[in-house]
């Protein structure tokens, strides 16, 4: 994966161009928002965070292009020097202006630090990130698929959860809203491991990995702990959730409820052969 | 033609009991047959002539008759992986120690319509043993049906129990008791009856709701009866192990070499993903993903000598070898020039079907070479609808890949087993598809169903290496091979596979569409290339770009 063209300012000085072989960059993604849309939590969390890449990962071809394009042009409105006549706002990250060598105003400049691509996340997180590469993941908003039989593909199930296991380091989050309560209970349920009141049963994806009413074996969620109320408000996170994305937003406006919870990844649990 | 064509065996599996008792298991449409490897005769069959009669009353009594009309291969294929827990001396038949994984291979599409029609028994689509060779497990693919059978120590079959499965459902793995406890069993059924009472409540209301996908979801959902009819889970004890957001393709477990009590569940799917798990009861830790293929991933195999090693085959076509354990690839080979050269060497060309080339068999073996680079893997590999197999060598020290030899069949390879003790290769093969086609019915006289070769150490290329040695039915010669003689095994062995009595003779339907891939027979006997994604896809949800496979080591 070559991420010098989303991360210019972030490339390493003094390489030398290998054919064929990718940039190396300073830094390496940590902060992940999974259906990012427009864009909206990327921008408002890059000054919070300016010295971490972000990565935005949308599926919709005509979003993509449409953040990709807001990213460029904020990124040139905010450049310090009047050298912008290159940077032109592009579709085709294959075609973004060429890594301007590390400037020696450090720290980079804002906006510096997010970036989008499109991908279908439910498929392929493991090809963007090595195991435990990410600090926060985002879930924001998430299609609520509110049909039994189109279950399986909500962003959060058991199988997927042991997949953001995977990708977020021990004491990284996964950080979800939802507008949906029956949703928000749904992703309550699914990493705590905990039936959920309102949940049917029988529904495709109603099982929990490794759990099956008494059986006493613990599923992907012990891997997760829920964030208690009170950190969650020291946590700037939060509220660029609740307010600054674009659904956030449109929420409000109608006047609608938000259901924040945010999941802590604990370390790998010991082998059998650990504990005895 | 006189006779018409029997159905190939779709499926071998070898069976090493304790003592010296060595079986080969085969699955000929809906049969099972157990052959005593020691004198080729056959020991069991199942169904028997009075329990399929038996059988085809009661499904005719079932069903009237009535089964969806979807093509075999539109329906699931249960895939079968399974291991037993090293508790073999303790042998209490109820032990629950031994787990079975059921993955699903599912296609989404199904259609409603239904027709009366002939019933037929559904065809035997995966066998495989336990490790102490006392239980085997079949899996059909029409009824989905998971059957436990006893293998006594002469080799006869006993259905010890049956479970099917209904669910809609793609891309999990869940974990069976060996044996279901009828405690359980019949306490299940009791769930579903129970939630019908529950009041259907409506998951959002207009405020919530945005798109206008979601306002007609919800207005069906309002509309949608409490007492609409539900799915049902299976009636027996299951567990959802681990799941894949595509089709699973393939499931092996690995051992960590350095402490044999971690296991780990390696698991394939059409997203160009292998997986590695941990072992249950922790599959949702997972360790790594071996990534790299291009194409979906056809088929994964391990080598009892090497646990380190993981090889896997995928539709580009290609072999990669990976230390699983670390998630590392450490050699890889592209086989399109070897599949092409396999097909331009088997004298059938001008059939080939299009566009077929995936890996559709891998097996391997340790042998040791000559030339002093210490322990070879020998790898067999077939592709699907390919009159032939590739052999590659790989030096585990060395982490060196090569190509070996080809040896070219009459008629396109099914299945392999290798016999590492006795130096055996069993090949089975469709003789009832022309070479090279998955669809076109054969021209040629019948070829032989399995062939048999054995291991030689021969001079080739001017060094001394292994090869395999066909045995010519025709003329029941052979050389002179390692481990001494398998001219006798290999001829009684043809003679019991070619007798009336396990003949299970089938019709070749022809394909349904002039531009189809397979036919009905085909699809079941082959169906790979199903996994391949369609390069324009409808729209919106474009795949090709996602084929942009990437790695994050690459960073």
């Amino acid at each position: 994966m070559d991420w010098s063209t989303h991360y210019p300012a972030f490339v390493c000085p003094d390489q030398d161009m290998e054919a064929g072989q990718p940039r190396r960059m300073s830094k390496q993604v940590e902060i992940a928002d999974v259906g990012c849309g427009f864009g909206g939590l990327l921008i408002a969390l890059s000054p919070l965070f300016p010295d971490t890449l972000m990565i935005g990962m949308e599926l919709r071809t005509q979003v993509l292009s449409y953040v990709t394009n807001r990213i460029l042009a904020l990124r040139s409105q905010h450049q310090p020097q009047p050298q912008s006549q290159t940077q032109q706002p592009s579709t085709d990250p294959s075609s973004l202006p060429s890594p301007s060598p590390p400037s020696s105003s450090f720290p980079p400049g804002p906006l510096q630090n997010i970036s989008a691509l499109r991908t279908n996340t439910m498929k392929h997180l493991p090809n963007y990130f090595h195991r435990h590469q990410l600090s926060h993941l985002f879930l924001c908003f998430p299609d609520p698929h509110f049909k039994a039989r189109k279950h399986k593909a909500r962003i959060v199930s058991a199988q997927l959860n042991a997949e953001y296991a995977f990708v977020v380091r021990p004491g990284g989050c996964v950080y979800t809203i939802t507008d949906v309560e029956e949703l928000a209970g749904w992703i309550v349920g699914h990493f705590s491991g905990r039936k959920v009141d309102g949940e049917e049963e029988g529904d495709d994806g109603e099982e929990t990995v490794g759990g099956n009413g008494a059986d006493k074996t613990k599923g992907v969620e012990e891997l997760w702990e829920r964030v208690s109320e009170q950190d969650l408000q020291s946590d700037p996170c939060v509220e660029v959730m609740r307010e600054e994305t674009e659904e956030g937003k449109k929420v409000s406006r109608h006047g609608g409820r938000k259901f924040v919870s945010v999941w802590r990844r604990r370390e790998d649990p010991p082998w059998p052969d650990e504990v005895c | 033609m006189t006779t018409p064509p029997c159905h190939p065996f779709q499926k071998l599996c070898c069976i090493s009991q304790s003592g010296d008792i060595h079986l080969l298991l085969v699955a000929t449409g809906p049969h099972i047959l157990s052959l005593d490897l020691k004198n080729g005769g056959i020991v069991s069959k199942w169904p028997n002539d009075a329990v399929q009669s038996a059988e085809r009353q009661s499904l005719e009594e079932l069903g009237n008759g009535i089964v969806d009309d979807d093509p075999p291969a539109k329906r699931r294929k249960p895939n079968l992986s399974k291991r037993q827990q090293d508790e073999q001396e303790d042998d209490s038949r109820d032990s629950s120690i031994s787990v079975e994984f059921v993955s699903e291979r599912a296609k989404g599409q199904r259609r409603k319509k239904k027709k009366a029609v002939e019933p037929v028994l559904p065809n035997v689509s995966h066998i495989i043993a336990t490790l102490d060779g006392l239980r085997v497990v079949a899996t059909t693919a029409e009824d989905k049906c998971i059957r436990v059978f006893e293998l006594g120590s002469s080799g006869q079959l006993t259905l010890l129990s049956e479970r099917h499965n209904d669910r809609d459902k793609f891309g999990d793995v869940y974990a069976l008791p060996l044996h279901p406890s009828l405690e359980k069993a019949t306490a299940l059924p009791s769930k579903p009856q129970l939630q019908k009472t529950k009041p259907m409540k409506p998951s959002a209301s207009e405020l919530t709701v945005h798109t206008k996908g979601n306002l007609e979801a919800l207005r069906q959902q309002k509309l949608q009866n409490a007492s609409a009819s539900k799915k049902t889970a299976p009636t027996f004890e299951h567990r959802l192990i681990l799941g894949h957001v595509s089709l699973l393709t393939d499931l092996v477990v690995g051992t960590d070499p350095s402490n044999d009590s971690r296991e780990y569940i390696l698991t394939a799917d059409r997203d160009e993903h292998i997986r590695v798990s941990r072992g249950i009861p922790q599959a949702h830790v997972i360790k790594n993903y071996c990534l790299g293929h291009t194409e979906f991933v056809s088929k994964l195999c391990t080598v009892p000598d090497l646990p380190q090693i993981l090889i896997s085959g995928g539709g580009e076509p290609s072999l990669r070898i990976y230390d699983w354990l670390r998630g590392t690839c450490v050699a890889a080979a592209s086989l399109e020039e070897d599949l092409k050269h396999l097909i331009s060497s088997s004298a059938f060309n001008g059939l080939i079907s299009s566009g077929i080339r995936a890996v559709s068999c891998i097996q391997a073996m340790k042998v040791r070479d000559t030339d002093d680079l210490g322990d070879v893997i020998m790898i067999v590999v077939a592709f699907e609808g390919i009159p032939g197999i590739s052999t590659y060598l790989f030096h585990p020290e060395k982490c060196l890949l090569k190509q070996d030899r080809q040896y070219v069949m009459d008629a396109n390879v099914l299945d392999i087993v290798l016999l590492k003790e006795s130096g055996l290769m069993l090949v089975s093969l469709d003789n009832v598809h022309s070479p090279l086609s998955t669809k076109e019915p054969t021209s040629h006289a019948l070829a032989p169903a399995i062939r048999v070769f054995g291991l030689k150490l021969e001079k080739f290329d001017g060094e001394q290496q292994f090869g395999w040695v066909g045995y010519d039915p025709a003329t029941g010669s052979h050389g002179t091979v390692h481990n001494g003689s398998f001219e006798d095994i290999a001829s009684k062995l043809n003679q019991t596979l070619q007798s009336n009595d396990i003949r299970h003779e089938i019709e070749l339907q022809s394909a349904t569409k002039p531009n189809a891939l397979y036919s009905p027979l085909g699809e079941f006997l082959y169906g790979l290339e199903n996994l391949r994604k369609k390069s324009q896809g409808d729209g919106q949800e474009q795949e090709a770009e996602e084929l942009a496979v990437t790695h994050p080591e690459e960073r």
